[in-house]
C-alpha cells in the first residue's frame, strides 16, 4: 500500500453545479500534497468528499488502501482533519474542547491534551473559553484537535488562514516535522501557492472542479516563466531592431522579451541594442512569481 | 457502549456549560411559581382588588385545593414540557450546525449513531430534570401556600401521570432532532416544536388527538379532550413516531451531504 489517498473520478454535482470533475489523486506515505485552487475551486468539497461528509456523485476513492463508502465507518483513527475555519464549542474552554476530541477518540489519560496543548503553544489559553480565543488561535485549537491522536495523515483545509506570519511559520514547521519525522502523509489546501510551496513535496491544482495540472515542488522552479526586461531612453527606435531581428517583445514602461534565447543570453540582446546605437540602462531577468504562475496556470485552461 | 458513555458524557459537559440549560430551569421554576401563584390567588379572591384579574379568577373556575392543584400540574407537564423538551432537543442537535461543530463528530473512530443516540440520552436526562424540578416544586409549593384537602394517596397517582406524560412527551423528541439534523439548525426544528402544538391543540378539540402524535400527552393530562386510559392506538403511534425519529435522525447523520 504505497498511496495512503487514492481518488478515481471523483465528481460531485449539486444539480447542473459541477462542484468536483473527475479529479484522480495519488498520495503517497510520508507525502505533503499541497491542494491549490481560488474559492470556490473545489478544494473543500474534495475534502469532505474524502473525509466521507459528502457522498461522491461519481468516481471512488480508498484510504490506507481501503475503499471509503459514504456513510460506512472508515479508518478515521489514523486521520487528523480540520475543514474550512476551526469552529469549537464557545461555552467550553481549549483543555475541556480538546478532552472532548480526546474521548471521542478513546485516547486514554490527559497525556494527549497535555502534550498537544504544549506542542501548539496553547498554555496560556487552556482555561480560557473557546469563544473568546483571537481568530489564530481558534486556528490553533483547530490544528490541536486534528494532531491530538498523533495520526498518519493529516487532512488541512486552509489551515494558516487567520494567523499571523509566526503563526504560519510555526505551523508550516510542524506540519513539515511531522511528515519528516513521523512519516505522516499530509494534504493540505490553500488557494497561496507561495505558501504552500514551502510547506508541499507536491502540488495539484484544481480550478472550476477540474484538476488541471499536478507538478513535484522540486520541478516548480523550472516551471516559472522568466522574462529579459530591457530599460532604454529610446524605446521606439530599440523595438524596430528588435523587430528586425524577428525577437518578439510587448513594450510598455520597458521592453519585455519572453524568448527563450534571450533570456538565457541576454549579453546577445545588449550586443544588437548597443551595436545599433542604443544602450540599454536596464538589463535584467525576471522570474515569474509563483502566484503569477499560478494564475497563469488557470487563465491557460479553456472552460 | 464504551463509546455511549464518553459521547454521553461530552454532550452533558455541553449543556451543562451552556446558558441555554439554566434558563430552561430558570423557565421551569417560573412555571411551578406561576401555578402556585394562580392557586394562591384563587385560595384568597378578597386579597385581589376589582378588575380584570379578579373576573379572571373568579371565571376560571378553581377551587383552591390539591387534587385540582395536581391536576393544573400535570397539564403544565404535558404542553410546557412539550414545549421546553422541544426546545431543548432543537437546540442539542441545530446548534451543532449553527455553531459549525458537527464537522468534527463526523470523521471519528465514534460512529454517527453513536454520537445521535448519546445526544438522544443527554436530552431526556436534561428533560426528565426539568420535569424532576416542576413535580418536586408542584409540591413543594402547594405545601408552602397551606392548599387543603392533602393526602398521601395523593402522590402515587401524581407521580404515575407525571411519569407517563413525561415519557409521552419524551417520546416526541426524537423527530425535532430529526428536523434539526435536517433543517441544519435548529430554527427550523423550533418552528415545527410551534406548529406541532398548534395542530395538537386543534386535533385534540375536535376529537382526533388519539390520532395525532403531540396531542397524545395532552389528551392524557387532560390539557385537550378528556384525560384519562389512552387507546393502544396512540400508544402504538407515538411509539412508532419515536422509532421514525431516531431512525430518520440517525440516517440523516450518517448519509446526507454535511456541508456544514
Amino acid at each position: 500500500m504505497d498511496n495512503i489517498i487514492e481518488t478515481n473520478d471523483l465528481s460531485k454535482d449539486y444539480g447542473k453545479i459541477k462542484a468536483v470533475q473527475s479529479v484522480s489523486i495519488k498520495v503517497r506515505k510520508g507525502e505533503i500534497y499541497g491542494f491549490l485552487g481560488l474559492n470556490g475551486a473545489g478544494k473543500t468539497t474534495t475534502i469532505r468528499m474524502i473525509l466521507g461528509m459528502i457522498r461522491p456523485s461519481k468516481g471512488s476513492l480508498k484510504l490506507f488502501g481501503k475503499p471509503i463508502t459514504h456513510g460506512r465507518q472508515g479508518p478515521w483513527d489514523k486521520v487528523g482533519y480540520l475543514v474550512e475555519m476551526p469552529y469549537s464549542y464557545p461555552e467550553l474552554t481549549v483543555r475541556e474542547n480538546l478532552m472532548a476530541v480526546s474521548r471521542l477518540r478513546s485516547l486514554k489519560g490527559q497525556g494527549s491534551v497535555d502534550q498537544i496543548i504544549s506542542d501548539l503553544h496553547l498554555n496560556e489559553y487552556e482555561h480560557v473559553k473557546a469563544k473568546t480565543l483571537s481568530l489564530g488561535n481558534n486556528q490553533r485549537l483547530g490544528i490541536a484537535k486534528a494532531l491530538i491522536h498523533k495520526p498518519e495523515m493529516l487532512v488541512l483545509d486552509e489551515p494558516s488562514n487567520g494567523l499571523d506570519p509566526s503563526g504560519i511559520v510555526e505551523i508550516r514547521e510542524l506540519l513539515r516535522t511531522q511528515a519528516l519525522e513521523n512519516d505522516v502523509t499530509v494534504f493540505i489546501s490553500s488557494h497561496n501557492l507561495n505558501e504552500i510551496s514551502k510547506i508541499a513535496t507536491r502540488i495539484g491544482i484544481i480550478h472550476k472542479g477540474k484538476l488541471i495540472k499536478e507538478i513535484d515542488v522540486g520541478n516548480l522552479n523550472s516551471a516559472l516563466k522568466k522574462t529579459l526586461v530591457v530599460g532604454l531612453k529610446n524605446q521606439e527606435a530599440a523595438s524596430r531592431v528588435l523587430q528586425a531581428k524577428g525577437i518578439s517583445f510587448t513594450m510598455n514602461d520597458d521592453i519585455r522579451i519572453d524568448d527563450r534565447e534571450a533570456v538565457d543570453h541576454p549579453e546577445i540582446i545588449n550586443s544588437l541594442l548597443t551595436g545599433a546605437g542604443y544602450s540599454p540602462f536596464l538589463l535584467i531577468v525576471e522570474k515569474e512569481d509563483l502566484e503569477t504562475y499560478f494564475l497563469r496556470i488557470i487563465e491557460e485552461v479553456p472552460c | 457502549m464504551k463509546n455511549i458513555f464518553a459521547s454521553l458524557n461530552i454532550e452533558l459537559l455541553k449543556i451543562y456549560r451552556s446558558m441555554i440549560f439554566w434558563i430552561t430551569i430558570g423557565v421551569a421554576i417560573f412555571f411551578s411559581m406561576m401555578i402556585g401563584l394562580m392557586m394562591l390567588l384563587v385560595l384568597y379572591p378578597d386579597s385581589l382588588p376589582p378588575g380584570i384579574l379578579k373576573t379572571k379568577v373568579d371565571l376560571a373556575g378553581l377551587t383552591a385545593e390539591w387534587p385540582m392543584y395536581i391536576g393544573l400540574n400535570e397539564i403544565a407537564a404535558g404542553a410546557i414540557g412539550m414545549v421546553i423538551f422541544g426546545f431543548i432537543v432543537s437546540w442539542v442537535f441545530g446548534r451543532e450546525f449553527n455553531d459549525r461543530t458537527v464537522k468534527d463528530l463526523l470523521a471519528l473512530p465514534t460512529s454517527r449513531a453513536t454520537i445521535v443516540i448519546s445526544k438522544l440520552l443527554a436530552v431526556f436526562l436534561w428533560c426528565i430534570l426539568i420535569n424532576i424540578i416542576i413535580f418536586t416544586l408542584g409540591i413543594l409549593i402547594g405545601f408552602a401556600i397551606d392548599l387543603p384537602l392533602w393526602s398521601f394517596d395523593l402522590l402515587p397517582d401524581f407521580a404515575k401521570v407525571f411519569s407517563i406524560t413525561t415519557l409521552l412527551s419524551l417520546l416526541l423528541c426524537s423527530p425535532v432532532a430529526y428536523v434539526a439534523s435536517a433543517g441544519k439548525s435548529y430554527l427550523p426544528a423550533i418552528g415545527f416544536v410551534v406548529l406541532c402544538m398548534g395542530l395538537a391543540n386543534f386535533f385534540g378539540n375536535v376529537g382526533l388527538g388519539a390520532y395525532f402524535p403531540w396531542a397524545i400527552p395532552l389528551l392524557y393530562t387532560g390539557a385537550v379532550g378528556t384525560s384519562g386510559q389512552l387507546p393502544m392506538v396512540s400508544i402504538l403511534i407515538i411509539t412508532g413516531t419515536a422509532l421514525l425519529g431516531t431512525i430518520g435522525t440517525i440516517l440523516q447523520w450518517k448519509y446526507a451531504d454535511q456541508n456544514r
